[in-house]
């Protein structure tokens, strides 16, 4: 049992030792903070999105008061618009500015057509977001005007602007509960970013653990570590050296996602990815999204160990690094498939071929989640395809370590399949 | 003691290794001696467990060779088997942990073996820096550095040369001494010859041969004479037994059958009218592997 830990810390170190770990940990550092930080970053670097103008308005159809309430809302991403009333001429209002280049012109006259109509008077280039929210306020305040033409109340104006209050409430045949229906968000983001980070941890770890195993069978250190630890020590190794990595490295991603986040609510601005955060992550997207983290973690850690095992099996049979790379092929296909399916799973809703895929071991990892997020399957349908991982993942080892006992020590690829069937059979 | 009794091992219709039996004491150097593929490194794979025997059992101190006793071993290879991106320090570190040694004794033993074999400049070196002698140094280290019992060591002198090949057979003896077993292969006549106490000649997986290297020499008959002087090549060519006759210079090399034929042509030349020089010379083990091998190729 020393051996097996000395062998996971001692593969842990080389990995975490190397100059590329190192290197591409700091390219990816920078690339999070650069997101949580890429307004301020932006900002930095200057443009016309921050230009200090004065809104000044000549208003000729009584609406200032909401132009101004309404330009308020408007204000985001560090701008501010400070906005004026004038109460003269426009001819004196355009010498304001002429004589000043910051100053825009608002000039809101009544319309009998549409209301209310503008024109706006600068004597620089008025930024593309500074003119649409002008034109949000104005459209806003036209509709005010014609509703409250039509005679209706404050009251009745506040129920007209309010959304309608819609509850999805689904019906669990399973177990006879009812669960709310947050699917269009989570399937729109979460589960998309759960996948694409499951599938690029996957096809991490499948290269990782062959590449190490060929390199120890290429340079001819396997038969020295065999004649001191049995095989299934060292398949172990390899398996629980790369899960750790991995988790390691998932662990060092929320790191950097936290001191990123640290280092940005100490300003009082918020950021686009703020507001996406906040868009997605609803009270109820994380009320269901924890609800079934414990199976999404264990589903993660049995697909990922099997995926491993599967690799370190094919790692072993091979000779060289060439051979492992084409041998890999089809499980990199089996996680590629099991992406485009969850993908299409969103497209084609309620597919039978979908569903009976998320029961199919190395799919359904991807495939079950998402179905489960879109409402499609049950919990316990998820969980009985976890229960399929878990056996077909027993199964795998306990088949794989016949092979890979003989494909470790082995250098010839002649009669390879007859040589792994002989050592399936093979029952020591 | 190790106890190799009736090993076999074949790979498809390949015999490898051919009921295969043999001792090896306490402080004894024993010499597997074979062609390439004569099955050397596949008895020295299944010894330490990397291959199962198709039948046959290894014991080492009357008890099967298993994972419990692998400290007890030492194994070198005959390629590298080495972490090429590694340090010096940290592959053998490496190595000796497998092995169970702690660190501190690991960090003694190291500078010890350094220092003996002048490769202490290397310490932090990486494996890939190293020359060939002495990236194999290194492997012998990592083979002996936790005191090993049985010490096998399959072609140990590749890459060495004359200078470090003598300091490793003098550290090999002082660790025989010292009652370690030593099993090393070898192509190479001359390290067996100066270097074991007993010796296996393997061909196409067989023993053909076995015993002090003295027994060998006195069981196989065959001698050389050179002589030369005013002698009769049609009178030496007419004695029975006589092998071969080669002229070289003014000198003739004779094999012959046995000591018997070499009083015969004593008895001649003898007569001659000058006699500068006789001279009868065992077979070297060269002579002895050949002429072995020649035989059972041409049954």
């Amino acid at each position: 049992m020393n051996n097996l830990w000395f062998l996971v810390g001692s593969s842990l170190k080389k990995k975490i030792k190397s100059k590329w770990f190192i290197g591409i940990n700091l390219v990816i550092f920078l690339l999070i903070f650069f997101t949580f930080h890429m307004s301020d970053i932006i900002m930095v670097f200057g443009g016309d999105y921050k230009e200090e103008r004065k809104i000044v308005v000549l208003d000729k159809a009584f609406v200032y008061p909401k132009f101004e309430e309404l330009m308020k809302k408007e204000e985001s991403f560090d701008i501010t618009y400070p906005i004026s009333y004038l109460s003269s001429s426009l001819e004196e209002a355009l010498q304001l500015v002429r004589k000043d280049s910051s100053v825009i012109l608002v000039e809101i006259l009544r319309d009998e057509h549409h209301y209310i109509k503008s024109t706006i008077y600068s004597s620089s280039n008025v930024a593309t977001i500074t003119k649409t929210a002008i034109n949000n306020t104005l459209n806003t305040i036209k509709k005010e005007i014609a509703i409250s033409e039509l005679g209706l109340s404050e009251e009745v104006l506040s129920k007209i602007y309010d959304e309608v209050p819609l509850n999805y409430q689904l019906l669990d045949f399973d177990s006879n509960e009812t669960r709310e229906d947050t699917s269009n968000v989570i399937v729109s983001v979460v589960v998309l970013v759960f996948i694409m980070i499951s599938f690029f941890i996957i096809i991490h770890l499948v290269q990782m653990v062959g590449a190490e195993i060929n390199d120890e069978k290429t340079n001819k250190t396997m038969e020295i570590i065999i004649s001191d630890v049995p095989p299934k020590i060292h398949f172990l190794s390899k398996l629980l050296s790369s899960m750790f990595f991995n988790m390691i490295q998932v662990g060092l991603f929320g790191v950097y996602g936290f001191v990123s986040t640290i280092t940005r609510s100490s300003q009082t601005n918020s950021s686009f990815i703020y507001e996406i955060l906040n868009t997605v992550m609803t009270k109820e997207v994380v009320q269901s999204i924890v609800s079934i983290l414990p199976v999404l973690v264990v589903f993660f850690i049995i697909t990922l160990l099997t995926y491993a095992m599967l690799s370190a099996i094919l790692a072993s049979v091979t000779t060289n690094i060439d051979d492992f790379q084409q041998l890999q092929t089809p499980l990199m296909l089996l996680v590629s498939l099991g992406l485009y399916l969850s993908i299409f799973a969103m497209i084609f809703e309620g597919s039978f071929l979908v569903k009976a895929f998320s029961y199919v071991p190395l799919l359904s990892f991807m495939l079950s989640p998402t179905l489960y997020f879109l409402n499609q399957i049950s919990m316990t349908s998820l969980i009985l395809s976890m229960i399929v991982s878990i056996v077909f993942m027993f199964l795998v080892y306990h088949f794989g370590i016949r092979i890979y006992q003989m494909g470790i020590l082995n250098y010839s690829g002649d009669h390879l399949w007859s040589k792994m069937w002989k050592a399936l059979k093979n029952r020591d | 003691m190790l106890k190799v009794s009736h090993l076999s091992k074949s790979y498809g219709d390949l015999k490898a290794v051919d009921d295969l039996s043999f001792e090896v004491q306490d402080g004894e150097i024993y010499g597997l001696l074979g062609v390439n593929g004569a099955g050397k490194t596949t008895t020295f794979r299944m010894i330490v467990g990397l291959l199962q025997p198709d039948c046959g059992e290894v014991l080492l101190n009357d008890k099967k060779i298993d994972y419990s006793m692998a400290s007890q071993i030492g194994f070198l290879t005959e390629e590298r088997s080495l972490f090429t991106k590694m340090t010096v320090e940290e592959q053998v570190y490496y190595f000796a942990r497998l092995k169970g040694m702690k660190k501190k004794e690991i960090s003694i033993e190291l500078d010890q073996w350094l220092t003996r074999l002048e490769i202490q400049e290397y310490k932090n070196k990486r494996i890939k820096e190293l020359s060939k002698g002495n990236q194999q140094k290194i492997q012998f280290i990592c083979a002996l550095i936790h005191h090993p019992k049985l010490l096998l060591l399959d072609e140990p002198f590749t890459g060495l040369d004359p200078f470090n090949v003598t300091v490793l057979m003098s550290i090999l003896k002082e660790l025989a001494r010292e009652g370690t077993m030593i099993i090393f292969s070898s192509h190479r006549m001359e390290h067996v010859e100066v270097f074991c106490d007993r010796l296996l000649i393997l061909v196409e997986g067989k023993n053909i041969l076995s015993g002090t290297l003295k027994s060998i020499k006195e069981d196989f008959q065959k001698k050389k004479i050179y002589l030369s002087g005013k002698v009769s090549f049609k009178q030496l060519k007419s004695i029975e037994g006589v092998e071969s006759i080669e002229k070289k210079g003014n000198e003739y090399v004779l094999e012959v059958a046995s000591s018997k034929v070499v009083k015969e042509v004593f008895h001649i030349v003898k007569q001659s009218e000058v006699l500068d020089k006789f001279m009868v010379e065992d077979a070297s083990l060269n002579d002895i592997f050949v002429s072995k091998v020649g035989e059972l190729k041409h049954e």
